[in-house]
């Protein structure tokens, strides 16, 4: 942290103090936060993204869509399948195929098994910035299960190159149903041990209940998505407003807490953990037969497409032109945290510095993925 | 904070201590690799096997491979694909898309040298079976203990 002293006194008379959060990862990940206090009060923070920008959407086009597909994972590895699908959808519009149902209900199963790695690397950074070890530990423990399930999947742990143009590239494997079955009800029981340890204990809930609030008209307003959106009371998920793949015949709830603050953006989270549970426990009972991967060709035919799905931080878009050769004419690929950004400052401004890891972890922003 | 809140307080912090004090007493999570290591089943994406009789030099594995990783270099008469694994991503899309099926995934996954030069593997090297390592404790993942020893079958289970 550098810090600088301003020389001129501010309106009120005082003096103020203008910090560098990061870019090295002193709290912020990967990205610089310049904050400016009032004594302990924070009153105007800016993020500074770009640290760790790669250009991405300029790679996108030098490459056919098969080499693609390892690309667009990297913004997010924690996340890989969920940008994936994106992708893989704006392709499939333009070629004009459609996977077969049992590749939908796979892709399903991927996501959400992303979505529960997601939400508990997010929870245990979240307990190490709040001071709780046991926090760090556990879900980095329990998220080893779900991994293991997706390296049965995929054949990969993490960057799983697992969806591709006309449906997925593995069957369900043997076993694979009763193992899903009894890991899902396994986290649902760890997760009530996650409560008494760490959501209803008393420290933890006076430090995040109140602390960095968003209400829902801000919210909306400032094009909050994801979770971050959900705790503000909004219910907007894009697997229930514009369902895609297989989840317009599952069974599932949309988690909102109404709070607005840390803990309710922290707890729409739990909530929805609990709910992929449910999901692939619906999926692995659901699937129908049939083949896993249609032919697709190697090209993108001239036109224009858009699909959005729910990533782990919100909605994640991706607007591709295609030319008629094997490489994306231009391709826009939107992430959650980019979105996000704009909610930094007002939830950030008027808490007290100490209260800063507790609001900007509850948001959940990834630089990575922001800056592609 | 009235009397009832701070009881109440006081019984809440007690219940985070105690469901943390109870984990005492179950298996660790991590494990002492490379000792132990845990159960990498087929299909995992390790390293490539090079089948050298089926492989008819076509280079698609070549020109499928993302991180451009693969050359093909000739042996005598014939061409086999090359791997430097400092770039390979581990996608397999050449497993994929090989026409003859010459290419196949392995659950060799420990591939760290010490030099660049041993990076780079030739297809006499890849042809080669993985061996099969030492190990002394192998490990699987288990719901009841998180991380805890599932003896495969011949491994010693840890005392």
């Amino acid at each position: 942290m550098t810090s600088v002293v301003s020389s001129e006194p501010s309106e009120s008379g005082s003096q103020t103090l203008t910090i560098s959060v990061g870019p090295q990862h002193s709290g912020s990940g990967h990205m610089r936060l310049i904050i400016e206090m009032d004594g302990d009060i924070i009153i105007r923070a800016s993020p500074d993204p770009g640290y760790v920008h790669r250009g991405t959407e300029k790679i996108y086009e030098l490459r056919n869509i098969i080499k693609n597909i390892p690309v667009i994972e990297r913004p997010a590895i924690i996340d890989a399948s969920n940008l994936n699908h994106a992708y893989i959808r704006a392709v499939e519009e333009l070629q004009g195929i459609e996977a077969p149902p049992r590749a939908q209900y796979l892709r399903c199963l991927l996501n959400e098994m992303n979505r529960i790695t997601s939400h508990l690397y997010w929870l245990s950074i979240f307990g190490v910035f709040l001071g709780h070890t046991t926090m760090f530990m556990w879900p980095l423990g329990d998220r080893e299960l779900i991994v293991d399930l997706q390296e049965k999947l995929t054949g990969a742990r993490i960057t799983h190159s697992y969806i591709v143009p006309g449906g997925v590239r593995r069957d369900l494997p043997q076993g694979m149903k009763e193992e899903a079955i009894k890991r899902t009800q396994y986290l649902e029981k760890r997760l009530e041990e996650y409560d008494k340890i760490f959501f209803e204990n008393p420290i933890f809930t006076a430090r995040a209940k109140g602390v960095g609030k968003l209400s829902r008209d801000e919210a909306v307003k400032l094009g909050a998505v994801g979770p971050a959106l959900r705790g503000s009371g909004v219910d907007y998920d894009v697997r229930k407003d514009e369902p895609y793949a297989a989840y317009p015949e599952l069974d599932f709830n949309v988690c909102t807490r109404q709070e607005g603050d840390s803990y309710a953006r922290s707890m729409a989270r739990i909530d929805e953990i609990r709910e992929s549970c449910k999901l692939i426990r619906q999926i692995v009972q659901k699937i129908p037969s049939g083949p896993f991967r249609r032919k697709a060709p190697i090209v993108v035919p001239r036109g224009e497409s858009y699909s959005r799905v729910e990533s782990a931080r919100g909605e994640c878009s991706v607007y591709l032109i295609g030319d008629g050769g094997d490489k994306p004419y231009r391709l826009r690929f939107i992430t959650g945290s980019y979105r996000n950004m704009a909610i930094i400052a007002p939830v950030l401004i008027g808490g007290h510095m100490a209260d800063m890891p507790t609001a900007w972890w509850s948001i959940d922003y990834w630089p990575v993925e922001a800056d592609r | 904070m009235t009397v009832k809140g701070s009881i109440k307080a006081v019984a809440d912090i007690w219940t985070a201590y105690y469901s943390g004090l109870r984990h005492l007493f179950h298996r660790s999570y991590t494990l002492r690799f490379p000792e132990q290591r845990l159960v990498v089943e087929k299909g995992y994406r390790g390293r490539h096997l090079l089948h050298l009789d089926r492989c008819t030099g076509c280079g698609i594995c070549a020109w499928i491979c993302p991180e451009k990783c693969i050359t093909i270099v000739p042996r005598g008469e014939r061409w086999y694909p090359q791997y430097f694994y400092g770039r390979c991503c581990f996608c397999h899309f050449c497993t994929d898309y090989c026409p003859e099926y010459a290419l196949e995934e392995t659950v060799e996954f420990d591939l760290a040298e010490y030099t660049r030069d041993r990076l780079v593997w030739s297809p006499e090297r890849l042809a080669r079976p993985p061996a099969g390592k030492n190990d002394k404790y192998v490990f699987s993942v288990e719901t009841s203990r998180g991380a805890s020893n599932i003896p495969r079958v011949g491994a010693k289970p840890e005392k």
